[in-house]
C-alpha cells in the first residue's frame, strides 16, 4: 500500500460522485457571501435609530456586526479550502485514469500489477535457444508490462498529489480554529476572526477602478466597512463601485459636517437643500440614499429607492441650468414620477431612480454650445454607471438590476461623451429626451441594448442637432416613445403627457420593442 | 448612552423573522456540507477519501457554529421583544390600577 491508496483502489475511485460532492461544497461556499450581505443589510436596519435606539439596540447591532465579521472569515477559509478540493478533484481524476489504464495495459499482456504498481508474474527473458517468434512475443509482453508499471507509478504519484491537496484543504479551517473534532465554538472563532477593532482600518485602494473597488469592499468584514466609513467618509462617499448604503452613510456624515461648518453661501444652500429633501424622504418612511455629495464641486446624486436591491434602476441625467441648490427638488420629483410609472408598468417591481447631478451643468443655453460640461460629465457618468454595476456584481446578494439611463436635453450630450469614454456603457437601455444631439453616434453606437428617443414639434431643441445626430433624425435608429405635438422641452416627465408611462415601461423592461 | 430609548416592535419582529430564516438557511448548508463529506469518502476509497471527509466535516462544523450563533442572537432578540411587550403591558396595568381614569379615557388591554 502507498500513502495515497493502492493502485487498485485508485482505479476504483468514483469520479462522478467525487465531483458532485465537491461541487456541492463549492455551492455552499458561493452562497456564504450573499448570505453575509443579507445579514449585513439586516444589521444596518436593526442599527437605525428608527428601528431600535438605546443601549440594547446598539449591542444587538454590534452582535450582528460580529457575526458578519466571523462569517466573512469563515467564508474566506472555505474559499481557500475549496481551491485545494478542486486541486484534489483534478489529481484524483488523473490518478484514476492512469491507474485504470495501467491495469488494463498490464492485463492485455497477461501480467498483473501489485498495489505498488510492480508487475507480478513477469515472464523471464527468452533463452538463447528460444524460437524467434516466441522470443518476440515474450519481449513484447515484458515491454508492455514495464510500460504499465511506469504508468502505475504516475498514477500513484497523482494519488499522492490528491492526498496532499486533501491535507492542504484542512489548513485554512484549522488556522481559524476549526479542528474537525468536536463542536466548533463560535466564541473561539470570534477571538480569531473578530478581534476588537484597533481604530486603524485598512487602507483604501488606489487606482483599482469601480470593479476593483467593489471587490475590495466586498472582502472587508462588516466591522472594517463601518470603520472605513467612520475614518474616511470623504473617500468612501466618492469611491465608485461601493454599495449605495456605504455611499449613503459616508455622505450623510459629510452632510452633517457641512451643515455644521459651512458659512452662508452657495455650498451651504446646496447642503441645506439636500438635507431638506432627505429629511422629507426619511420622515415619510421612504428609502433615499445620498450616493454623492460634494458641496465644493456642487455635485450631488440622490436615489429614491435602494440601489443595492432594486431590480430596476433609472438614472436621470438632467440638462442645462440645473443646480443642486435650485433644482434638486424638481429632479427628485421627476425621479419619483419615473419610479411610479415603472411600478405601474410592473406592479411589485423594486425600483430605484437616481437624481444624478454628478456633473456641473451649463448655466444656460449661451454656454451650452461649449462642450466642456459634457466632456467632464460624460466620464463621470460612465464611472457612476460602472460603479453601480460593479457593486451589485460584487455583493452577489441579488441579481444585477436592469439599468436605464434617462438623459434629458444636454444630459443626452453628456451620455454621448459617456459612450465615448473607455469601456462599454454599463446600461441596458438609454432614453434620449429633447436631445440637442450627441457625439456618441447613432443608436447602434450607444453601447446599450435598447435605445429610445422622445422628441416633439413643440420642442425645438429636440430637433436642433447642435452636438450631433439625435432621435429627430429618422435614420438615427432608436425606438420612438410617444409624445404630443404640443409637448414642450421640459414636459417629458409630466404625468399628463404620454411619454412618462412609456418611460416607466422602459425602466421596468416591459416596453414592447425593447 | 443614548438619551432616547425607542423600539419599533413590529419592525424588530420582522427583522427577527428574517434573522431566524438566515440561521435556518445556514443550518441547512451545514447539513449539506456534512452529507457531502461522507460522499467524498465513499467516492474516494482509502486515505484520500478519509482526509476529504474530515475536511467536509470541518466545513460543516464551521457552518454549524455560525448557524448556532445566528439562532442564539435571534433568540435573544426574541426575548427582548417579548420583554418590551410585557413591560409595556405591565406599565399600562399599573397605571390603570393607580387610580380611576376620567370617563372616556379607558383603554382596552389585551
Amino acid at each position: 500500500m502507498t500513502g495515497s491508496g493502492a493502485l487498485h483502489q485508485l482505479a476504483g475511485w468514483e469520479l462522478p460522485e467525487l465531483r458532485a460532492g465537491i461541487g456541492r461544497l463549492g455551492g455552499v461556499a458561493e452562497r456564504i457571501a450573499p448570505w453575509r450581505a443579507r445579514l449585513d443589510d439586516l444589521g444596518r436596519q436593526l442599527g437605525t435609530a428608527e428601528c431600535w435606539s438605546g443601549p440594547a439596540g446598539s449591542v444587538a447591532a454590534a452582535a450582528l456586526v460580529e457575526l458578519s465579521t466571523v462569517a466573512s472569515g469563515v467564508s474566506g477559509a472555505l474559499a481557500e479550502s475549496m481551491a485545494e478540493l478542486e486541486s484534489l478533484a483534478a489529481s484524483a481524476a488523473n490518478a484514476q485514469e492512469l491507474a485504470a489504464g495501467a491495469l488494463a495495459t498490464a492485463g492485455a499482456a497477461g501480467i498483473a500489477l501489485d498495489d505498488a504498481g510492480q508487475p507480478v508474474g513477469m515472464p523471464p527473458l527468452p533463452g538463447p535457444g528460444a524460437a524467434a517468434v516466441e522470443a518476440a512475443e515474450v519481449l513484447a509482453d515484458r515491454n508492455q508490462a514495464l510500460a504499465a508499471a511506469a504508468q502505475a507509478q504516475e498514477a500513484l504519484a497523482a494519488g499522492t498529489r490528491a492526498q496532499a491537496a486533501a491535507v492542504a484543504a484542512h489548513v485554512p479551517l484549522t488556522a481559524i480554529g476549526v479542528l474537525g473534532t468536536g463542536a466548533v465554538d463560535f466564541a473561539d472563532l470570534a477571538v480569531r476572526l473578530a478581534p476588537p477593532t484597533t481604530g486603524t482600518p485598512p487602507a483604501l485602494p488606489r487606482g483599482l477602478g469601480p470593479r476593483g473597488a467593489a471587490g475590495w469592499w466586498a472582502e472587508l468584514t462588516a466591522a472594517d466597512q463601518l470603520a472605513e466609513i467612520a475614518a474616511r467618509p470623504r473617500e468612501v462617499g466618492a469611491l465608485d463601485g461601493l454599495p449605495g448604503w456605504a455611499h449613503d452613510r459616508a455622505n450623510r456624515l459629510l452632510l452633517d459636517d457641512a451643515l455644521r461648518d459651512l458659512p452662508e453661501g452657495e455650498q451651504r444652500r446646496m447642503a441645506e437643500e439636500v438635507a431638506r429633501r432627505l429629511a422629507a424622504e426619511d420622515d415619510a418612511g421612504r428609502t433615499a440614499q445620498l450616493l454623492q455629495f460634494d458641496p465644493a464641486e456642487n455635485l450631488v446624486a440622490v436615489s429614491l429607492g435602494d440601489v443595492d436591491t432594486a431590480a430596476a434602476v433609472g438614472v436621470l441625467v438632467p440638462g442645462v441650468g440645473n443646480t443642486p441648490a435650485g433644482d434638486l427638488g424638481n429632479l427628485l420629483g421627476s425621479a419619483r414620477n419615473v419610479g411610479s410609472a415603472a411600478q405601474a408598468a410592473a406592479p411589485g417591481l423594486a425600483v430605484a431612480t437616481v437624481a444624478w447631478l454628478g456633473y456641473r451643468t451649463p448655466t444656460g443655453w449661451v454656454s451650452a454650445p461649449l462642450p466642456g460640461a459634457a466632456l467632464r460629465g460624460g466620464p463621470a457618468l460612465d464611472r457612476e454607471l460602472d460603479g453601480l454595476a460593479a457593486s451589485r456584481t460584487a455583493s452577489a446578494q441579488v441579481p444585477a438590476p436592469r439599468t436605464t439611463v434617462l438623459a434629458h436635453s444636454y444630459g443626452s450630450t453628456v451620455l454621448g461623451e459617456a459612450v465615448l469614454a473607455p469601456g462599454r456603457l454599463s446600461a441596458d437601455a438609454v432614453v434620449l429626451m429633447g436631445s440637442p444631439g450627441l457625439r456618441g453616434g447613432e443608436a447602434e453606437d450607444l453601447e446599450a441594448g435598447e435605445v429610445y428617443g422622445a422628441w416633439s414639434f413643440g420642442d425645438p431643441i429636440s430637433m436642433a442637432q447642435w452636438f450631433g445626430d439625435n432621435p429627430s433624425d429618422l435614420s438615427f435608429g432608436d425606438i420612438d416613445l410617444p409624445t404630443e405635438a404640443t409637448q414642450g422641452h421640459s414636459e417629458y416627465y409630466d404625468p399628463d403627457r404620454p411619454t412618462l408611462a412609456a418611460i416607466g415601461e422602459v425602466v421596468a423592461g416591459t416596453r414592447d420593442g425593447g | 448612552m443614548s438619551d432616547l430609548i425607542s423600539v419599533q416592535l413590529d419592525v424588530l419582529g420582522g427583522l427577527l423573522a428574517d434573522l431566524r430564516a438566515l440561521g435556518g438557511e445556514l443550518a441547512e448548508e451545514g447539513q449539506l456540507a456534512s452529507a457531502s463529506a461522507w460522499s467524498l469518502q465513499r467516492a474516494v476509497a482509502g486515505p484520500v477519501g478519509e482526509e476529504a471527509q474530515r475536511v467536509g466535516s470541518q466545513w460543516a462544523g464551521a457552518l454549524a457554529a455560525l448557524s448556532a450563533r445566528t439562532g442564539t442572537v435571534a433568540a435573544t432578540l426574541d426575548a427582548a421583544l417579548a420583554a418590551y411587550q410585557a413591560a409595556d403591558l405591565e406599565l399600562a396595568r399599573q397605571l390603570q390600577a393607580s387610580g380611576p381614569l376620567r370617563h372616556g379615557m379607558l383603554v382596552a388591554m389585551p
